[in-house]
Order: structure tokens, then C-alpha cells, then sequence
């Protein structure tokens, strides 16, 4: 594997920069971190497979947490069924003025949208049901990150009349689900 | 120039001061020499080279010097970091967010991707917080539509994937790679 180069080093990579002091910047975590908080969201996702380094950097859930406290402005828009597309699924119409920055165009976690219902969305998490019984009767919870395409299932309360989702990044970054029944 | 103006209202003050009437006049022109790495010389006024942190300590552990050298910092980024800081002054004199905004932008706008990413690590050396927000907003702002190759170069980054976790990725978020700018 190759490794990064110090700082004191001259241009001797392969990939010369246009000026040492990017090289410097791009091999000092500080500096790099700083310049990296201040991308938008879309930028930061095609900027993972810049190197292993900048994938761990952004990757590293300390750096999200500061991103969403200090930098972020939260896209805002509404998710259409959009039927007889190829994705035939929920797309983002964007609701601000600046759409592109974001983190995704639409919901691709599941093939039939017709079995699932949306619940509610909190600060880029969505807690959705997917049924597994005809008329909503049973079924199972999951919290959804659109942005990294992560899920996870919530364990099946019984008989659950409803649930709500809370998450608040800048406090904790642990979400709760709570399931009345 | 100072006496006429503030006479009226320092009166308290200007008896104290008259006897020495140099402390009250020498205070505010007072120059500060800065050396940069290429041995030019730079004379700026105190006010603005206590907006650099490190001078600032500098000065504080050796109150009787006058010259401050800076091995890091080269004199082109150096002059730019000085233009900038003396507006800062004015603007902490006069605040007008507006028009700091206003000149903020107008500051990163002209400069080259060079000029701008060479001023990074002199400000982060000279620990002048706000204008190393205003460039790393700045580098941000240009390489947010790049392509991954382009920020591979501009940076000096060999690639260290293999071809097969580099397609992973890509797949992964598909969509971030649409829209990029050309090179």
C-alpha cells in the first residue's frame, strides 16, 4: 500500500500538486479535516473514493457530527411516488434552492413500494413500517439514512399502535424509537 | 492630527498625557518588521500584526523585539494575508457585516486556486481564524463539482484503491458523480 508523504518532503509522488502547499494541506489531518467540513454533502460522498484516506476522514462519525453542528444546512423537499419511472419509487422534489446539494434523488430500499408507509422523518433519519400482512395488520419498523443507504430493523414491538422517531444529532448521536402499544 | 480632534473629550487624559505628548501619538503608527522564509521585509502596523496569534505571543514572550521572523511563510501569501488583515481592522472599527461579507468574497474571488490554497497554511501558522474560514470556503467552493481525478491531482494524492473498491464506491452513491465540471 502506498503511504502518504510528510510534509517536509519535496514533490517527488507521482502526482505532483499544482503547489506544495496543497500537498501540505492534503498530509495534515487538521487542515484537511477543516477544508473538507466545508463541502456539501454531495461532494463529500464522490470524495470518498479519493483516497483511503479522505474514505476514513469522511467516514468517521466525529466528522459528521461536527459537519451537522457547524456547517450544514439541511436540504428540504417532499418524497412524490413517482409511478412508470424506471425507479418507480420515491423521488425528492426539493422544496429549497439549492436541490443538487441533496444527498440523494430518491428512496431506493425496497422493490415494492406498496408495502411500505412512511411514519416520519428527523434530521435526515426516516422510520418507515413494511407490511407483511394485507391491511397494515402486522409488519416490521426500520430507521433508514438515505445519505448512507444504511437501515437497521427495529425489534417488533407487540401490537404497536404507533411509533415516532427522535434524533438530534447536535445532542447525541444516538436515535430513539418509541413504539406505543 | 489626534490632539485637535480628541482634546475636547479627553480632558482628563491630556493633562495626564502632555508631559509626554510621544506615548499618545506613537501608540497607534507603531510598525511591527515581519521577515519572511525569502528574507523580504515586511513593515506593517501593530494593530494588524496582532491579528496574527503567533506574532502576538511572540511579542508577548519578548516584548523588546521588533523584528519577527517567519520561517514558514513565504512573501506572496504572506503580502496577500497582511492585505487582508488590514481590512479586518476597519471592519472592527466600523463594523458592517455586509460590507465584510461584501469584500470577504471579492478577496477569494480574484485570487487564483493557487494563490488561495498557498495562503492556507501561512494563515493556519499565523492562526488568523477568520481567514482561514473565508479560504477553506473558498477551495471548497471550487473543487465541489471536480471530478475525483482532478482533486486526486490537485492535491498530490496517489490513489490507493484497488479498481474493484473504487467501482464499489461509485456504485454506492452513483448519483453523487453526475454533474461534475469539467476539469
Amino acid at each position: 500500500m502506498l503511504s502518504f508523504k510528510r510534509i517536509a518532503g519535496s514533490s517527488s509522488s507521482s502526482q505532483a500538486p499544482f503547489s506544495v502547499s496543497a500537498e501540505t494541506i492534503a498530509n495534515n489531518e487538521d487542515l484537511l479535516t477543516e477544508l473538507l467540513l466545508r463541502l456539501p454533502i454531495k461532494s463529500l460522498l464522490k470524495f470518498k473514493c479519493v483516497s483511503k484516506h479522505w474514505l476514513s476522514l469522511i467516514s468517521n462519525p466525529h466528522f459528521s457530527r461536527r459537519r451537522i453542528s457547524c456547517y450544514s444546512t439541511p436540504p428540504c423537499g417532499l418524497f412524490l411516488i413517482e409511478r412508470g419511472s424506471p425507479y418507480a419509487g420515491y423521488q425528492l422534489v426539493a422544496l429549497d434552492s439549492n436541490h443538487s446539494k441533496a444527498p440523494f434523488k430518491n428512496l431506493t430500499f425496497v422493490n415494492d413500494i406498496s408495502e411500505i408507509k412512511f411514519i416520519q422523518s428527523c434530521n435526515g433519519l426516516l422510520l418507515y413500517f413494511r407490511s407483511l400482512r394485507p391491511g397494515w395488520s402486522g409488519g416490521i419498523y426500520y430507521v433508514y439514512n438515505p445519505t448512507t443507504k444504511q437501515h437497521t430493523t427495529i425489534p417488533e414491538p407487540r401490537r404497536a399502535v404507533g411509533a415516532a422517531l427522535a434524533f438530534d444529532p447536535s445532542k447525541s448521536p444516538h436515535y430513539k424509537v418509541i413504539c406505543v402499544t | 492630527m489626534s490632539s485637535s480632534t480628541d482634546s475636547p473629550t479627553l480632558t482628563t487624559e491630556t493633562t495626564q498625557l502632555s508631559p509626554q505628548p510621544d506615548t499618545e501619538t506613537a501608540k497607534p503608527t507603531k510598525k511591527i518588521t515581519l521577515k519572511s522564509s525569502d528574507n523580504q521585509i515586511f513593515e506593517v502596523e501593530e494593530s494588524v500584526a496582532m491579528e496574527f496569534a503567533t506574532v502576538k505571543s511572540f511579542f508577548e514572550d519578548s516584548p523588546s523585539t521588533d523584528t519577527v521572523p517567519l520561517p514558514n511563510v513565504t512573501a506572496k501569501p504572506l503580502s496577500q494575508v497582511i492585505e487582508f488583515c488590514k481590512e479586518q481592522i476597519k471592519f472592527k472599527a466600523n463594523p458592517d457585516e455586509a460590507q465584510k461579507k461584501k469584500y470577504n468574497a471579492e478577496f477569494v474571488t480574484e485570487k487564483s486556486d493557487k494563490d488561495l490554497v498557498d495562503m492556507i497554511p501561512v494563515a493556519n501558522y499565523l492562526e488568523i481564524k477568520d481567514l482561514l474560514d473565508v479560504l477553506n470556503q473558498a477551495v471548497a467552493d471550487r473543487i465541489e463539482n471536480k471530478s475525483v481525478e482532478y482533486v486526486r491531482s490537485f492535491f498530490g494524492i496517489d490513489n490507493d484503491f484497488t479498481a474493484e473498491e473504487e467501482a464499489a464506491l461509485r456504485r454506492e452513491h452513483a448519483w453523487a458523480y453526475e454533474g461534475v465540471d469539467e476539469d
